[in-house]
């Protein structure tokens, strides 16, 4: 299986001395439904502008496609975070830039779906609500056709139905291409019904990543009463409320028992991720088995 | 465009304005020898006045003189032909290059244009490209308009020195308008808002300037030409009349390399501009 995106080492760091993103290493299979969560100023946005050939790297390097991203530009569709695009053209302009600045659009597809949206295509960019707009830019990277789509927090403006429908559309985009899409939100409970790979920053660094069942199925919630967990676990994130301590464990022997008086269950999606996103900074990042 | 198309026809407008006034001018002259009156410049000599009331009363239409009447008539022709135009252009030119790097990363739609399938490099290239040459001939045209302006402004003596013009003509005038683009983008690029960049590119364009021309007066150095009757070659540039027994001159035969040196300047300096303004787009834009 080829990889759609590959990090080795990457790191970034801004003018100020800030490290945006720091040893980050990926290699997410082509044809995924990546999440991408993490906390504001856990590096998101710096990951997916340098994969976009946005920002330079401070260290390693990362490929997309097996090339650089600033030689595979054809091949991947960036959305910003808020969709930003010229206030005073129009949308039918926006998609004649499209169509002009990129080989093989489909600007029958750009204009049918524009028109379906119920977007007049003589409107002002400026004019438009932020919903319409996110809608316009999923339509533009949408008919370039990208084996790799880069999306910042794209739905973050759109209503319920409108979000629904462009799931949707990113799934028959994913089943009839086989291209890979990288989801950054912090809308947890619905990329859990699309995705199927999950990659946890924070603080710059990468927590966890990997294909979400295999993770579900290398991890266990276990409870018990206070003064547990002893030596031997290798505990994730812990919490403890009126006398119980639940945590997140890694196991390695999925086969070995929890123990008397533990509860032990598979996480779901949301305690997986909210369990990485909790623990120790600290520690040691965890790289999925692909 | 349109902002050009407009100070070519200024530029023509107060050229032919000139014209008549020369002419109305001239016709004076005639009318003050048909009267038998003295020339305004004579200071001595016999004249056969024939009516004194009608000397002192045509005398009085042009009073101090020829140059001082011309120069209180036109002088606001005088000053947008002068340092008129050469301003528009620089205000042009920086109002048109500074928003192309700078306000695209203002809206944040660099991250819409910069990962389409085109290399930055070619969306710069592709942006600058046009523009520059556009401008660039406007302000050749102005420049030829502003050339016949001038010629109209200084024909027959009515100004002491063309020198001043010089900055404002010809290729002078193209040059500039390249230059206030490319220090336009440049300073966009680097400072990343419009309108600091469009201040910046003001001040840099003025020293620039300043400065190309000093480069050129000290490569081709003025003639000088001395004596008690001072003479100069016809068509001379007189840069100034110093004490009155030493006059600087550029021969006419120096007008077009030198126009060339000045342009070569300040194509040289934009071309460097571009080039910077290239470094700061690929480094810093996001």
């Amino acid at each position: 299986m080829s990889t759609a995106l590959q990090c080795a080492n990457l790191g970034h760091r801004y003018r100020r001395g800030v490290w945006g993103l720091r040893d980050c290493s990926l290699e997410v299979p082509a044809g995924r439904v990546v999440a991408l969560v993490g906390p504001n100023g856990s590096g998101k946005t710096t990951l997916m502008s340098m994969a976009a050939g946005l920002l330079p790297a401070s260290t390693g390097k990362v490929e997309v496609a097996g090339g650089a991203p600033g030689r595979r530009l054809d091949r991947i569709g960036f959305v910003a975070q808020d969709a930003p695009l010229w206030p005073r053209l129009r949308v039918a302009d926006v998609l004649e830039i499209g169509r002009c600045m990129n080989g093989g659009f489909d600007a029958v597809l750009a204009s049918a779906r524009i028109r379906r949206m119920g977007i007049r295509p003589r409107a002002r960019i400026g004019s438009l609500s932020g919903g319409e707009r996110a809608q316009v830019a999923l339509t533009l990277v949408l008919a370039k056709k990208p084996e790799l789509f880069l999306l910042d927090e794209p739905m973050a403006n759109l209503d319920p139905l409108a979000r629904r429908e462009f799931l949707g559309s990113m799934f028959e985009a994913c089943a009839e291409t086989g291209a890979t899409v990288l989801y950054s939100s912090h809308a947890v409970a619905e990329l859990e019904r699309v995705c199927d790979y999950l990659i946890v920053l924070r603080a710059g660094r990468v927590r966890i990543a990997g294909d979400i069942d295999e993770l579900r199925d290398q991890h266990r919630i276990i409870s018990g009463s206070d003064g547990w967990p002893g030596g031997g676990w290798q505990v994730i994130s812990q919490r403890s409320t009126a006398g119980r301590t639940t945590a997140l464990v890694r196991r390695d022997d999925a086969a070995a028992a929890a123990g008397p008086g533990l509860q032990d269950a598979a996480p779901t999606f949301d305690e997986l991720v909210l369990g990485y996103l909790d623990g120790d900074a600290a520690a040691r990042p965890q790289e999925g088995l692909a | 465009m349109i902002t050009v198309t407009a100070l070519c026809a200024l530029t023509v407008s107060f050229g032919i304005s000139a014209g008549h006034w020369l002419a109305g001018y001239h016709g004076w002259l005639r009318q003050l020898a048909a009267a038998g009156c003295p020339p305004p410049e004579a200071h001595s000599g016999v004249f056969h006045v024939r009516s004194a009331a009608t000397c002192s009363a045509l005398k009085g239409r042009y009073p101090g003189g020829l140059q001082a009447a011309f120069s209180s008539r036109f002088s606001s022709a005088i000053l947008f032909s002068q340092d008129g135009l050469p301003a528009g252009f620089a205000i042009i030119g920086a109002m048109i290059g500074a928003p192309l790097v700078a306000r695209e990363i203002e809206q944040r739609t660099q991250f819409t244009a910069w990962t389409q399938s085109v290399s930055r490099r070619r969306w710069y290239v592709s942006k600058i490209a046009a523009l520059a040459a556009a401008l660039t001939v406007a302000g050749l045209t102005a420049g030829t308009a502003n050339a016949w302006l001038q010629h109209q402004l200084t024909a027959g003596d009515t100004a002491a020195t063309r020198w001043s013009w010089f900055v404002s003509i010809n290729l002078a005038l193209a040059g500039e308008a390249a230059l206030a683009f490319a220090l336009g983008v440049s300073f966009g690029a680097l400072l990343r808002r419009t309108l600091p960049a469009i201040g910046a590119t003001a001040a840099g364009f003025i020293v620039l300037l300043l400065g190309a021309r000093w480069i050129v007066q000290v490569l081709t150095p003025a003639s000088q030409a001395t004596g008690p009757h001072v003479t100069t070659p016809p068509g001379s540039w007189i840069l100034g009349s110093g004490t009155g027994t030493r006059v600087s001159y550029h021969p006419p035969a120096q007008y077009w390399p030198l126009q060339l040196t000045l342009l070569a300047i300040l194509l040289a300096v934009a071309g460097a501009a571009l080039a910077s303004g290239w470094q700061a787009t690929r480094t810093r834009g996001v």
